[in-house]
């Protein structure tokens, strides 16, 4: 951006980490989801390398909703990261890609008797979201005799909108202070950590001091009446990408405030707050969108383009609301995948549905695309590749560049027998 | 407290009471040496018999009057008393007077000895055979008036003995064996280090230099060193009639040569250089107190080495710096344990000397200037350093470097290196724009720290207003301080940080090491470093405290061990080791079934053991070598490396004694330590770690590993440990802790 407004960037990008878009799209087909092990090696020891600046005991936790593709996991396991999962579903795909029971988090407020009981069993710890939840595992406790560790999910105003008031218990009321009595006073639970997650695609580190303050609160107070100090205090997620969100003014890689401004705001907090050198409590982080939202492109195809009946140009892509589920939330940049004419002109970008609301892009400033270019979609890390949906068409395969630029496919494309495979035809109709 | 039973208090003091009284005469502690010395005392069997007697008064005297049992098993109190015995056994004529004459001798003896240990011990000066001199001195000069009390020929007419003991065989054994026709020298050589037993035949020579070879190989080349120089001195200067007889080689001259060259003084080429220095000063030294002492009528002996060897010995303890030379820090009766345990715990246990200090940062920063640097660390304030963060392409800032705040370290948290009292705060100075300096109040918003009375250290150019503590607060290692700025001589935000000696800003600076922090290598790893002072470049961070490793390795005083094992698949057994604390707060794991000790440290970064004494086939001896060095900070996989004291290796092979004879000079063979985590399934307070760690021989360029091991935390403590050699295969679980 300079004095005279953001530019328009149609700067074509040929190569993803020097292999050649055209190559890898002929070799795996379009659309396809490319994703750069090295940026997402270089985010994780980046964010590690930030906050260890500033704090002594670092745990970052991978969210698996984010991207729970198992070798996009294992990348970030690889690299010291626990996990964080919100479904017993998730829980066996952490435990699949080799992570240990007690380094998992389980959160949401989903969590079945038997994902209760198994988690309890391994030693998994238990982010507790609702009374109901805290009250059938201190009745499993006491039936299977578990001993299970456990935190509790608190929520919190932190002056930011919307309040994320439905998952947890409530700091201002009193809720969370109670249901930490309630553990501390039950015979089998273990209370080892506070956990909070305040909201997503947070633009405010202030946000995060206040919740860090509050959640140190708590342990403080926890301290001094049971004596007993918390392991640790996670603050969720939530860490913004680059991406710029619809509707914002200027774009995402101006506004959105770097991690180390979100790593200051809750280290000074926590240090700051009192608790001796060696009762510092073990800061988690759940940071998913943030570590992989630009280690993701998404490679497509133009299919046709046409003039809409108010005279704008329309370009119609192999790839629509059904794989890149983020469009509906962000104005994703879009690069051509080669080099076109120098005249650009504002168009609208459809997906290949047959309904109407699949829109790209309902604005962008593109060179003209013919029918058969090839686009890059960049920051598509986070959320698409567990959003998306088969709808009308198969969803594509996704290809993963290592760190030596070798492509590895990750996840096939789906076909029509993996589509029928759990489908079952009665008698009746076969013949 | 039980009483030990009479048959286990001879067996577990009196026995190696009288043996080490034998074995101590060479400097050592070894019982192949103490029983050949004893069985060639009994060559001469009254002067033999007479020897042992008078050990065993000494030792009745000893245990009876409550002397330390410590000293009393190590012989010390008791060699002399041994001296005396066979001394008398040999010139006088056995029979009742001579008995109570000798316990007499043998009561003054052990008289002298305590006295000396006292009188000499305050200067830490050793009391040598000084006593049996003045014993002798005693004995001989109002001998005479013993009207009853026989003066004999018989060791010179030994052959006598010799007969009377075995007959014609063992005589025809003892006249071939001396009749061998072998070098002279040889034959002088053994013939001396027999007289030391006053028995100059080469038999009692040949045996007790065999044993000598077998318990020391230093001791034996000095006695080769001690006898060749000795000889040519005597050459040289024409002295030799007066100087040179059997018994003064061995008692004198040798005698210097085992105590400078390798006992009290860690065997070096300069101890060796000495010795050959010092042998023809004892040589005057003796000539003089020949004549002297014969106005009198009394014998020298031994008093020249004795003399020479404390002259000596005292002299060093003078110097101001000591290079070479060293007076061995902690007597083992073996010269090559002394020389190898120094040596290797030069170098490893030098941290023992320092107040920890730490990095006063958090996560990875770089050095830009270090000790003696280009910019400002000069003269007085050279030892100083400079901390700025870097990015992974090396610029210490972002966006373009023109706000304070694109600097990576500007804003970031400083800590106190170690516990202290906050001295003080400079806290007025403005950060500087990028670019310019303040020279007027040079140092910025300091901070100085007392750790120690005269240990101090300064950390500068900090951002004003930010300071957490104020003057007169006590910090703990790692409190945060204050945030790195841009004040004071200072163009771009940086942390400066200094060791000195005076509590003012800007003082003198030291040389001092951190313990212990990461160094990152260019291939992405990271190296512990243990306490070295950084360089310029080094890109480095704070060693964080993992509290689960800690406390399973935090074997506290007054508890004990207990565990269950195996060895060789044999029936399991139980076994219990306790944990001590010495008079100076050391800590120590006791086995009392095998009377072994292992000394060790947890210094809340590393577990390690500082010595092992006792059984090499103890349980506690495979304890000790599995965990001689656990690194217990954050759990890397990366490998941690130490070295092991030759010595401290259970059997000696023939290449080790090789080694034991150039090893002054030069060690050819190293024994290395691994350890490292091979599995790390641990989150926040639960779970196991598990280590292994092996012991690796290398000796010139082959490399052999001799033994691996494995052990197992959880957070209940130590709760499994295996060792396996090419012999031994030992599996143990531990019950409880």
């Amino acid at each position: 951006m300079n004095k005279f407004g953001s530019k328009t960037e149609n700067e074509p990008v040929t190569h993803i980490e020097s292999v050649a878009v055209k190559s890898l799209m002929n070799e795996y087909g379009s659309p396809l989801f490319v994703i750069s092990e090295k940026q997402i090696r270089r985010n994780y020891q980046n964010a590690q390398r930030i906050f260890k600046t500033r704090y002594p005991k670092v745990q970052f936790a991978w969210s698996y909703k984010t991207n729970y593709n198992n070798a996009v996991c294992r990348i970030f396991h690889q690299e010291g990261s626990w996990a964080e999962v919100v479904s017993g579903f998730e829980y066996e795909k952490a435990l699949g890609n080799g992570v240990s029971g007690s380094k998992i988090i389980f959160n949401g407020p989903d969590k079945s008797d038997k994902d209760l009981i198994t988690a309890s069993q391994n030693g998994s710890l238990i982010h507790i979201d609702h009374y109901d939840e805290l009250y059938t595992l201190i009745r499993l406790s006491e039936e299977n005799n578990l001993k299970p560790r456990v935190a509790i999910r608190v929520n919190m105003d932190t002056g930011i909108y919307p309040k994320w008031d439905r998952f947890g218990f409530n700091f201002e009321n009193g809720q969370a202070w109670n249901a930490l009595t309630r553990i501390i006073n039950s015979q089998n639970l273990e209370l080892v950590g506070i956990h909070c997650h305040i909201g997503t695609f947070m633009l405010s580190p202030n946000a995060y001091a206040i919740a860090a303050r509050n959640l140190c609160e708590l342990a403080w107070t926890a301290k001094e009446r049971f004596g007993k100090m918390v392991q640790y205090i996670d603050l969720g997620g939530g860490f913004p990408s680059t991406n710029t969100l619809k509707g914002a003014y200027l774009p995402g890689t101006d506004t959105v405030p770097s991690i180390d401004q979100f790593a200051d705001a809750i280290s000074d907090v926590i240090l700051g707050y009192g608790f001796k050198q060696d009762e510092l409590p073990l800061l988690i982080l759940e940071s998913g969108r943030a570590l992989i939202d630009d280690a993701g492109y998404l490679l497509g195809t133009v299919l046709a383009t046409k003039r809409l009946s108010d005279g704008r140009r329309a370009t119609i892509m192999d790839f629509g609301l059904n794989s890149l589920f983020t469009s509906l939330w962000y104005e994703h940049k879009i690069s051509p995948a080669q080099k076109l004419g120098n005249q650009n002109e504002e168009m609208v970008m459809f997906g290949p549905l047959c309904m109407n609301i699949d829109v790209v892009r309902e604005s962008i400033n593109m060179p003209m695309l013919q029918k058969g270019d090839q686009v890059v979609v960049h920051k598509v890390g986070a959320y698409n590749m567990t959003q998306w949906m088969q709808f009308i068409t198969y969803r594509p395969a996704i290809v993963l560049i290592d760190t030596e630029n070798n492509t590895h496919i990750i996840r096939k494309g789906e076909d029509l027998r993996y589509m029928e495979e759990l489908e079952n035809i009665p008698e009746h109709l076969k013949s | 407290m039980s009483i030990p039973k009479p048959l286990v208090f001879l067996q577990k003091e009196v026995l190696p009471a009288i043996l080490n009284s034998y074995s101590i005469i060479f400097f050592l502690d070894n019982k192949v040496l103490a029983s050949t010395i004893m069985l060639v005392s009994f060559f001469n069997f009254w002067a033999g018999f007479s020897g042992l007697v008078s050990v065993l008064i000494a030792l009745t005297i000893g245990y009876s009057m409550h002397l330390d049992k410590q000293t009393l098993r190590s012989g010390l109190f008791t060699f002399n008393a041994l001296l005396v015995g066979i001394g008398m056994g040999t010139f006088f004529d056995p029979g009742l007077v001579f008995f109570s004459l000798l316990a007499l001798a043998s009561l003054l003896t052990i008289l002298l000895s305590v006295s000396f240990s006292s009188w000499f011990g305050k200067y830490k000066l050793p009391f040598l055979s000084v006593p049996f001199v003045i014993t002798f001195w005693f004995i001989v000069l109002p001998s005479s008036h013993f009207e009853n009390l026989g003066l004999t020929q018989r060791s010179i007419y030994w052959i006598n003995e010799v007969y009377a003991v075995g007959g014609n065989n063992l005589l025809d054994f003892f006249q071939t064996v001396d009749n061998f026709k072998v070098n002279s020298l040889i034959d002088i050589y053994l013939k001396s280090i027999g007289s030391i037993l006053f028995q100059s035949n080469v038999l009692a020579g040949l045996l007790i230099s065999l044993a000598l070879l077998y318990s020391s190989r230093i001791l034996f080349s000095l006695s080769v060193i001690g006898f060749l120089s000795a000889y040519f001195f005597a050459q040289f200067t024409g002295s030799e009639a007066a100087s040179i007889n059997y018994y003064n080689i061995g008692a004198n001259y040798m005698m210097v040569a085992f105590a400078i060259g390798g006992y009290f003084i860690i065997p070096s080429k300069q101890s060796y250089l000495w010795t050959v220095l010092l042998i023809p000063l004892t040589s005057l030294v003796l000539l003089f107190f020949y004549k002297l002492l014969s106005y009198i009528q009394l014998p020298v002996f031994s008093l020249p080495f004795s003399f020479v060897t404390i002259l000596f010995l005292y002299f060093l303890q003078m110097r101001t710096q000591v290079k070479s030379l060293i007076i061995t820090p902690l007597q083992q009766n073996s010269p090559e344990k002394n020389l190898y345990t120094f040596s290797n715990n030069k170098d490893r246990l030098s941290g023992l000397y320092y107040i920890p200090l730490h990095l006063p940062l958090m996560g990875e920063w770089t050095v830009t200037q270090a000790h003696n640097g280009e910019i400002t660390h000069k003269g007085d304030w050279g030892q100083a350093f400079d901390f700025m963060i870097t990015d992974h392409e090396g610029k210490t800032y972002k966006n373009n470097g023109i706000a304070l705040s694109d600097f990576l370290c500007y804003n970031k948290p400083v800590f106190a290196a170690a516990d202290g009292y906050v001295e003080s705060i400079i806290d007025s100075v403005e950060d500087n724009v990028i670019g310019k300096v303040n020279t007027v109040s040079n140092w910025g918003n300091s901070i100085v720290i007392r750790h120690a009375s005269g240990l101090y250290t300064q950390l500068s150019h900090l951002k004003k207003g930010s300071f957490k503590v104020t003057k007169g607060d006590f910090v703990n290692k790692g409190d945060m301080l204050a945030l790195c700025g841009n004040s004071g001589r200072s163009p771009e935000p940086h942390v400066h940080f200094q060791v000195q000696i005076y509590p003012i800003i800007g003082s003198r600076t030291i040389t001092y090491p951190f313990a212990y922090y990461f160094k990152q290598l260019a291939d992405d790893k990271q190296q512990l470093v243990q306490f070295e002072i950084p360089k310029l470049g080094d890109k480095i961070s704070n060693v964080s405290i993992d509290k689960f490793q800690f406390n399973a390795f935090n074997l506290l005083p007054d508890s004990s061990f207990t565990f269950k094992y195996t060895l060789n698949n044999s029936v399991e057994k139980n076994l219990s080791w306790d944990i001590y604390t010495d008079a100076y707060n050391q800590k120590y794991v006791h086995c009392s079934q095998t009377n072994s000790v292992a000394y060790f440290v947890n210094d809340g970064y590393m577990f390690y053991f500082t010595a092992f004494y006792g059984d090499k086939s103890s349980i506690l001896y495979y304890f000790f070598l599995s965990a001689y060095k656990i690194f217990l900070g954050e759990t890397t996989k990366n490998r941690l490396d130490d070295s092991l004291a030759l010595s401290m290796l259970a059997s000696s092979k023939f290449y080790t004694w090789i080694n034991d004879f150039i090893a002054p000079f030069y060690n050819f063979i190293r024994v290395s330590f691994h350890s490292n985590i091979i599995e790390s399934e641990m989150s926040l307070n639960k779970g196991t770690i598990k280590y292994s760690s092996e012991i690796e021989l290398k000796y010139l360029k082959k490399s052999k590993i001799i033994s691996r091991s494995e052990l197992t935390i959880n957070e209940t403590g130590i709760t499994a440990f295996e060792y396996t050699n090419d012999k031994i295969k030992m599996k143990a679980t531990c019950i409880n802790l």
